[in-house]
């Protein structure tokens, strides 16, 4: 165990805390990373799979956690989307459940940054090499690139080639092959995806996870310690004295206090800013909480005439036409053979008064889903909820995100799109999610505690350094002044890479 | 972890022997438990597979839909399984609409069992590996 106080003291294990500790480390300094959950062994890994497969729980990580793991620490609902279960409180962090979709940010899309795309474009590169990104230069409008990628993409799918192709062609929109975090090839001691679609858990060990990859070689280091079922309740600053952590051993319920000579803020989009607004005195800006934002998708469920193919268990092509072109927010468009909304179809197939599993095995062979992700304007806020105390008293975040007109622009605009594309494809669209009431939130919470070129437009500069402090920063998508339709983790990553060098230089940079 | 080609063939032949045989030429015992006989009744096996009887208890033991309060399940059930076994398919006409909606959920929740989907894909259930991982890249049979 490094003796304290150490270098640099994060807050959570997830990709972000995980890479920067891992890169910290190889440049020589000490860390300590803080993580409110645990670690998943091989054992409950395998428990998890063969539930899921029998349809048995716990079937993901966040039901093998249970609610008391994280409901009393912060439990915050929008419209019924609960951010209990967008991210994962355990070691890994969303890494343990995420799509490992891994596009880069367009120019366009980090113009509220206060810096530009060439200069965080090496940083993407390096991004991708960490996380391993398979994918192809086959996006005729994105901006330049100064390294390729890591490994080639995965291959298209039937039903890609023979017909969401030709239906692209005819809308003139490029399908474009995503850039996920999962091994085309063997790579960095991982395999190449198997196949077995289900990603979820990836038994292979194809897609990125940070506990498997980054803290578990920081850990083999005599310079990192990691300590799990830590909840953090503040950054306490009092004048004249160092500035500590304040932090509980969830599993004695002893308080105790931890020094570090930097403190790296990494628990997410929601908890980081609510943790600054917790550690009174820390953050000067007022502008902690404001334009909270996240991404929203639009669903729709397309039954063709034919069997589309099968599917690998992530989407290997995405349309970004209306990401180069927005007519309002930008939207990134996706189609793939995979049934996900059962009760639509099977309310559908009872339509003419009977259920046959024959029939439903026929519709299932010939659906498709169709989704729409996309930009939301920065109009919400998280502030602290005072009749809503955690289990140590402190007040839970409160979310309030209002969908501005832009927002609604937007969100005709995607279920447009799904129109359009549906009828390229020539199926009969069962469902249109937005025009029915179903907004889905993307899980990629942001733009809480932005970074800006000055305190007056932003809570941290632009290294991610808290305005008004010298050691204290933030790393989580709560950085982001703006999203887009691009998810956050490869950016996220790009920021921890560029962190981590000017920390590991001579400290604070 | 290239296993279970055999899982994958037997997924394969459940599959298969669904579309060929939606109703059984004999008549099986209708299960006495009336979760397990509205299961064999909506699920994509012939009404005498072992591997229904099997799921059912997995999928009892997870979180299925619970029946409405005032709905006679059993009877439910029993009609819903004499619907299979006599035309391939379960009658929703004679159903109120609690009834119904309950079968609907009922479905749809047994279809998101990998197990139950993959009978009917004609692909290995997910969370195995197949013996052709390109295996989506090809056009379907």
């Amino acid at each position: 165990m490094p003796a304290e106080p150490v270098d640099v003291c994060i807050v959570g294990a997830g990709p972000a805390g995980a890479v920067l500790a891992s890169r910290l480390v190889a440049l020589g300094r000490s860390v300590c990373i803080v993580e409110h959950g645990r670690r998943f062994s091989a054992e409950e890994r395998a428990t998890l799979l063969a539930n899921r497969r029998r349809g048995a729980e716990p079937g993901n990580f966040n039901h093998a956690l249970g609610p008391e793991a994280q409901l009393p620490y912060g439990s915050v609902e929008v419209d019924g989307f609960s951010y209990f279960q967008a991210r994962v409180p355990a070691v890994g962090g969303s890494s343990l459940h995420w799509s490992a979709h891994c596009p880069r940010p367009l120019p366009s899309e980090l113009a509220g940054f206060p810096f530009d795309y060439a200069s965080l474009e090496p940083w993407l590169g390096r991004a991708e090499v960490e996380l391993g990104v398979a994918g192809s230069p086959d996006d005729p409008e994105a901006p330049a690139r100064s390294t390729p990628f890591p490994m080639p993409a995965h291959p298209r799918s039937y039903f890609e080639r023979e017909l969401l192709e030709p239906a692209c062609k005819k809308l003139g929109w490029p399908l474009v092959s995503n850039a996920v975090a999962i091994a085309s090839e063997p790579y960095a001691g991982r395999a190449a995806c198997q196949a077995c679609r289900l990603c979820e858990l990836c038994p292979s060990g194809a897609r990125y996870f940070a506990d498997q990859t980054h803290l578990a070689r920081v850990l083999d280091s005599p310079r990192a310690e990691l300590r799990v079922e830590t909840h953090v309740r503040r950054i306490e600053s009092a004048r004249g004295r160092p500035r500590e952590l304040l932090v509980v051993d969830r599993r004695t319920g002893k308080e105790s206090r931890l020094r570090a000579k930097t403190f790296v803020i990494a628990a997410g989009g929601v908890e980081s800013a609510r943790l600054l607004l917790l550690s009174r005195g820390l953050a000067a800006s007022r502008l902690v909480g404001q334009g909270f934002a996240d991404n929203l998708l639009v669903a729709g469920q397309l039954l063709l005439q034919r069997d589309v193919g099968l599917a690998l268990g992530f989407t290997t092509t995405s349309i970004h036409h209306h990401r180069h072109h927005p007519k309002f927010g930008s939207i990134k468009l996706q189609a793939y053979p995979r049934l996900v909304d059962r009760n639509t179809l099977v309310r559908f197939l009872a339509r003419d008064g009977a259920l046959s599993p024959e029939a439903f095995g026929r519709a299932v062979r010939h659906a498709v889903t169709l989704i729409a992700l996309t930009e939301k304007e920065r109009v919400g806020r998280l502030e602290l909820d005072p009749e809503n105390k955690d289990a140590h008293g402190d007040p839970q975040a409160r979310i309030v995100v209002p969908l501005s007109k832009r927002d609604r622009m937007t969100l005709d605009t995607a279920a447009g799109v799904i129109d359009e594309l549906g009828r390229a494809l020539g199926g009969e669209l069962l469902s249109n999610g937005w025009r029915e009431g179903q907004l889905i939130w993307g899980a990629h919470p942001f733009g809480a505690a932005v970074m800006a070129s000055t305190p007056k437009d932003g809570v941290c500069d632009a290294d991610g350094r808290v305005f008004g402090t010298d050691d204290v920063f933030v790393l989580s998508s709560a950085l982001f002044p703006g999203l887009g339709s691009a998810n956050p983790t490869l950016t996220l990553v790009a920021l921890a890479l560029r962190m981590a060098e000017q920390l590991g230089k001579g400290g604070a940079p | 972890m290239k296993l279970s080609r055999r899982a994958w063939l037997a997924a394969a032949a459940l599959a298969a022997a669904c579309r060929k045989k939606p109703v059984t030429e004999a008549t099986p015992p209708a299960p006495k438990e009336p979760f397990v006989r509205l299961v064999y009744a909506l699920g994509p096996w012939p009404l005498d597979a072992a591997s229904g009887r099997e799921i059912a208890e997995s999928f009892q033991r997870g979180q299925p839909p619970s029946a409405p309060s005032g709905l006679d399940f059993d009877d439910l059930a029993t009609r819903c399984f004499e619907d299979r076994r006599t035309t391939g398919s379960v009658n929703l006409g004679r159903m109120d609409e609690k009834a119904k909606n309950f079968v609907l959920d009922f479905a749809a929740a047994l279809y998101r069992i990998p197990d139950v989907h993959a009978a009917l894909t004609n692909a290995p259930p997910e969370g195995e590996c197949p013996a052709d991982r390109l295996l989506h890249t090809r056009a379907p049979i």
